[in-house]
C-alpha cells in the first residue's frame, strides 16, 4: 500500500477541498416558499393596493401606511391598532421605529407647494400620540432642496431617501446632517436624467448596507454605509431570474436577496452569491398568487410581506432555506 | 446562436439607451417597445389577453406609468400615496389620472354634495389600479365610443407604428423609426432613411378601436422634461395645425370620439378656428383680472394654450420648452387656433370636466387666496358651493402650484384670457 508523507498530504489537501466543494451542488442554496395569509382585521383580509410597509422585528409587528393612515398588525397578521387622523402629524409618507419602540413618521405639509413641500419627522409613542417633531437641518449644497419620500432607522441614525433624486442623507436623532449619499453619482446617472431613472425599491440590511433597484437599468445595487458600490446584479429579460420592471428589494436572514419583478408578478430569490435560486407568486387569483407586486419586507421566523395591486392586500409568505451553509435543514 | 447574439446586441442597445442616453425617450423610443415590457411570453397568468403582463390593457401601461412620486413618465399617482387633502403629484401637460380618485364632498344647507372623481378626466379602465368604467357617461360625450372600452390604447397606438417621414408624411410602415418625434432636438427629426414616431404614439389614420376610426395624427412638439411644477416655469407644449399627409387638427382628432363637440356644424365653442385679431389681442394683453397691460412677447399661459398655425415641426420645436425662456412665452397671432386642449387636459385635471382651470364659480381666487374651505374670506353660506370641498392648497395643485400672486386678488375664471370680460 502506497503511503504519502506529510509534505505530499499538504500539497494534496487544497485540491481535495476544491474537489469536495465542486462535487456537492447541494451546497447551493435551496429555498422553499409557502403562502401563509394576508394581513387582516376582524372583517377579513384588508383589500390594500400598493401600500408602504415597515416591519418592526424587535416587537414582531408590521406597520402599513395607506392614504395617510397607519395600521399596526401583530405577529399573526391581525390588525391591532391604527392612527393617522391627527392633522398635527401632517401627511405621513413613511414610518420607522426606533429601538425603544417609539415611532418616527415622515410628515409633510403641502400647503405651500411653491416654496417646496415642508417636511419634518414626527416623533410618536406606540399609540401614534405626537411627542415632538424634528426638523432636518445643516444640509450641504449638494443636497440643497433635498426632499425625502422614504425613511429608515439605521444604527440609531435616520436615513432619509429621495428615490426620484437618487440621494439619501443620514442625520442624528435631532435631524442634524451627518452624511449624504448620491446614488445617482454612484450608479452614473446624470442629474438631468434622474427623474426619468429613479429608484424603485429601497431597503437597508442588518449591516447597514443600502439595497436599491433601478428598473430602467434592470439592475439591483448594494451600497455600503461608506458609500461604496459593493455589487450590482441583474439582467434584463422575462425568463425566471431576469429583470423586467423590478421594484422592492430586501435581504432575508439567510443572506438571500429578494427582488420583486412587477411584470411577471413574482418575487425572485437570489443567494448571497447573487445566483438565481427560485421565484414565487405569479399573476393569478389563487391565494399564493401576486398581482403586480411592489414592495417586499422581511419579518421574523422567515416571514415575508409582499404588497400588490388590485385590492389583493398584503400577502405573507414563509421562506425557508435548506441545504445551505448556515441555512435551516 | 446567431439569434442569441442578436438578442444580446438588441438588449445591450436598449440598456445603453435606457441607462446612458436621454432616458425620457427610453423604452418606447417613438415606436414599438421591447416586447417583454408588455407581454409575458411564458409566465403563467390568469385571465387577461394578448399575453399582457397587466390584467388589462391600461393596467399594463400603468405598470410603469403609475407611481407615488413625480417622475417624468408617471401619468398616474399611486392611490395609497393620496390621503385626504393630498393631490396627485404629477404635473404633466396631459394631467394625472390620479385626479379620477379624488372625490370631493361638501355640505350645503344640510345636504352633502359629492363631486365624483370620475368627472375629472378620461375614465380609463385599469382594474389592477382601481380605475373603473365611467359611472356617469355610458359613451363618449358627443359620440358613441363605449365608456366600457376606454383604455390607453383607445387614443395611443401601443405599438407605435405611426411614423413621420422626412417628407412630412405620416405613415404606418416605411422607414424605420429611430426615435420619438414628440420632443425637440435634431435627433428627434426624421432623415432621408429614418423616421420618427408621431407625437405621443397617438393613433393615426386607419387606427380602429371599438367602432371608431382615426383619420390622422395631430402635430405637436414637447420638451423632453415635461413633468414639473409650474410654480416658477411653465411647460409649453407647442401644438400645431396640420391637415396634410396623414395629419388632422387637434379638434378633428378629439372629434373621432367626441364628434358632436366639434364646432363644425354644431353650436358649441369653436375649435380648429382662428383666434382672430380681437381674441389674439385679448390673449396677449391679458395678465389677470383688471390688468390688460401684457404684451405678445410674454403672453403665453399653459392654462390656456393655443395651436400655432403651423405644421412645421422645426418651428413648433422652437416654441416647446420648460425653462421659462423668452421664446416660450410668445402669445398667439390672429391665425393661431383655439382647440380642445386650450381648455381641457388630455388625461385628467383637478377640475371638473378635465378643464385646465375652474369655471364652477366666477372667481378662481378670493381675497388674494385660492378658493378653499380654509380661505378666511369665504364665509358666506354659499362658500361650500364655491370651494367644493377643497382646501386652498388643493386648488393650488390643480393650477400646477402657481403662486396665487400670478392672479388678481379676485381673479375671474380664465375664460377671460381670451375673452377679457373682467
Amino acid at each position: 500500500m502506497r503511503s504519502y508523507n506529510k509534505k505530499q498530504a499538504i500539497r494534496i489537501l487544497p485540491a481535495f477541498f476544491l474537489l469536495l466543494v465542486c462535487s456537492f451542488p447541494a451546497f447551493a442554496t435551496n429555498v422553499k416558499s409557502a403562502y401563509l395569509y394576508n394581513l387582516s382585521n376582524f372583517s377579513g383580509k384588508i383589500p390594500y393596493s400598493d401600500v408602504r410597509l415597515h416591519v418592526d422585528r424587535a416587537r414582531d409587528e408590521v406597520y402599513v401606511l395607506d392614504r395617510g393612515i397607519v395600521k399596526v398588525f401583530n405577529e399573526t397578521g391581525m390588525e391591532v391598532f391604527w392612527f393617522g387622523d391627527n392633522r398635527a402629524l401632517g401627511t405621513i409618507y413613511d414610518i420607522a421605529v426606533d429601538e425603544k419602540g417609539d415611532l418616527l413618521l415622515l410628515s409633510f405639509d403641502f400647503s405651500h407647494p411653491a416654496d417646496g413641500p415642508d417636511y419634518w419627522i414626527s416623533k410618536c409613542n406606540y399609540r401614534g400620540d405626537l411627542k415632538g417633531t424634528v426638523r432636518i437641518g445643516g444640509l450641504p449644497g449638494d443636497f440643497y432642496g433635498f426632499c425625502p419620500n422614504r425613511m429608515f432607522m439605521r444604527g440609531g441614525e435616520l436615513l432619509l431617501v429621495s428615490t426620484s433624486r437618487m440621494q439619501a442623507i443620514v442625520t442624528d436623532r435631532n435631524g442634524k446632517f451627518q452624511k449624504g449619499y448620491d446614488f445617482g453619482r454612484i450608479v452614473d446617472v446624470p442629474e438631468k436624467d434622474r427623474l426619468t431613472t429613479e429608484i424603485f425599491g429601497f431597503s437597508v440590511d442588518r449591516s447597514g448596507n443600502m439595497l436599491f433597484t433601478v428598473a430602467v437599468h434592470f439592475k439591483a445595487y448594494v451600497v455600503s454605509p461608506e458609500g461604496k458600490l459593493i455589487v450590482s446584479f441583474g439582467k434584463s429579460g422575462s425568463a425566471p431570474g431576469m429583470f423586467g420592471v423590478i421594484s422592492g428589494i430586501a435581504v432575508d436572514d439567510e443572506g438571500n436577496y429578494l427582488v420583486v419583478e412587477r411584470l411577471r408578478s413574482v418575487v425572485m430569490v437570489f443567494d448571497r452569491e447573487f445566483r438565481f435560486v427560485q421565484e414565487f407568486g405569479y399573476r393569478g387569483e389563487k391565494p399564493w398568487n401576486l398581482i403586480r407586486p411592489n414592495e417586499v419586507a422581511v419579518g421574523n421566523s422567515g416571514k415575508l410581506y409582499v404588497t400588490q395591486l388590485r385590492n389583493r392586500g398584503v400577502s405573507v409568505f414563509s421562506l425557508s432555506s435548506y441545504g445551505t451553509e448556515g441555512g435551516r435543514q | 446562436m446567431k439569434a442569441a447574439k442578436i438578442t444580446l446586441i438588441v438588449l445591450s442597445a436598449a440598456l445603453f439607451a435606457v441607462g446612458m442616453g436621454t432616458t425620457a425617450y427610453a423604452f418606447h423610443s417613438g415606436g414599438v417597445a421591447e416586447c417583454e415590457g408588455c407581454h409575458s411570453m411564458h409566465s403563467p397568468k390568469a385571465g387577461g389577453s394578448f399575453l399582457l403582463v397587466g390584467g388589462d390593457q391600461s393596467s399594463t401601461c400603468l405598470t410603469c406609468h403609475d407611481g407615488p412620486t413625480l417622475s417624468s413618465y408617471h401619468i398616474s399617482t399611486t392611490a395609497s400615496a393620496m390621503g385626504d387633502g393630498v393631490s396627485p403629484v404629477n404635473r404633466t401637460p396631459g394631467g394625472d389620472f390620479g385626479w379620477l380618485r379624488k372625490t370631493y364632498t361638501y355640505t350645503y344647507q344640510g345636504t352633502t354634495n359629492t363631486e365624483d372623481g370620475a368627472i375629472h378626466g378620461h375614465n380609463i379602465i385599469a382594474g389592477d389600479f382601481g380605475y373603473v368604467v365611467d359611472p356617469i357617461n355610458a359613451a363618449a360625450p358627443g359620440g358613441t365610443f363605449p365608456s366600457a372600452q376606454l383604455a390607453c390604447n383607445s387614443c395611443h397606438d401601443p405599438h407605435g407604428q405611426y411614423r413621420r417621414l422626412q417628407s412630412g408624411t405620416i405613415a404606418k410602415t416605411g422607414a424605420p423609426i429611430k426615435a420619438s418625434g414628440s420632443y425637440n432636438g435634431t435627433s428627434n427629426e426624421p432623415t432621408a432613411t429614418e423616421a420618427v414616431g408621431v407625437y405621443r404614439l397617438l393613433a393615426g389614420a386607419g387606427y380602429t378601436k371599438d367602432g371608431i376610426t382615426f383619420n390622422g395624427v395631430p402635430a405637436a412638439k414637447a420638451p423632453s422634461s415635461y413633468n414639473q411644477t409650474e410654480a416658477d416655469n411653465q411647460v409649453r407644449v407647442a401644438y400645431g395645425v396640420a391637415t396634410a399627409s396623414g395629419h388632422v387638427t387637434w379638434g378633428q382628432w378629439c372629434a373621432t370620439c367626441h364628434g358632436a363637440m366639434h364646432s363644425s356644424g354644431n353650436y358649441v365653442h369653436p375649435v380648429d378656428e382662428s383666434l382672430g385679431s380681437t381674441i389674439a389681442a385679448n390673449y396677449n394683453s391679458y395678465v389677470k383680472s383688471g390688468d390688460l397691460t401684457g404684451t405678445s412677447a410674454t403672453a403665453f399661459s399653459s392654462l390656456a394654450p393655443f395651436a400655432t398655425n403651423s405644421g412645421d415641426y422645426t418651428a413648433l420645436a422652437a416654441l416647446a420648452g420648460n425653462n421659462g425662456s423668452s421664446a416660450l412665452k410668445a402669445g398667439p397671432g390672429s391665425t393661431d387656433q383655439v382647440m380642445c386642449l386650450s381648455c381641457h387636459r388630455a388625461h385628467a385635471s383637478g377640475v371638473a370636466e378635465m378643464l385646465r382651470y375652474d369655471n364652477g364659480y366666477e372667481f378662481m381666487t378670493v381675497a388674494s387666496n385660492y378658493l378653499g374651505s380654509d380661505n378666511p374670506a369665504m364665509t358666506s353660506s354659499r362658500a361650500p358651493l364655491q370651494h367644493r370641498g377643497r382646501t386652498m392648497a388643493e386648488w393650488k395643485t390643480a393650477y400646477y402650484d402657481r403662486p396665487v400672486t400670478q392672479f388678481a386678488t379676485y381673479q375671474r375664471v380664465f375664460c377671460n384670457k381670451c375673452h377679457a370680460k373682467d
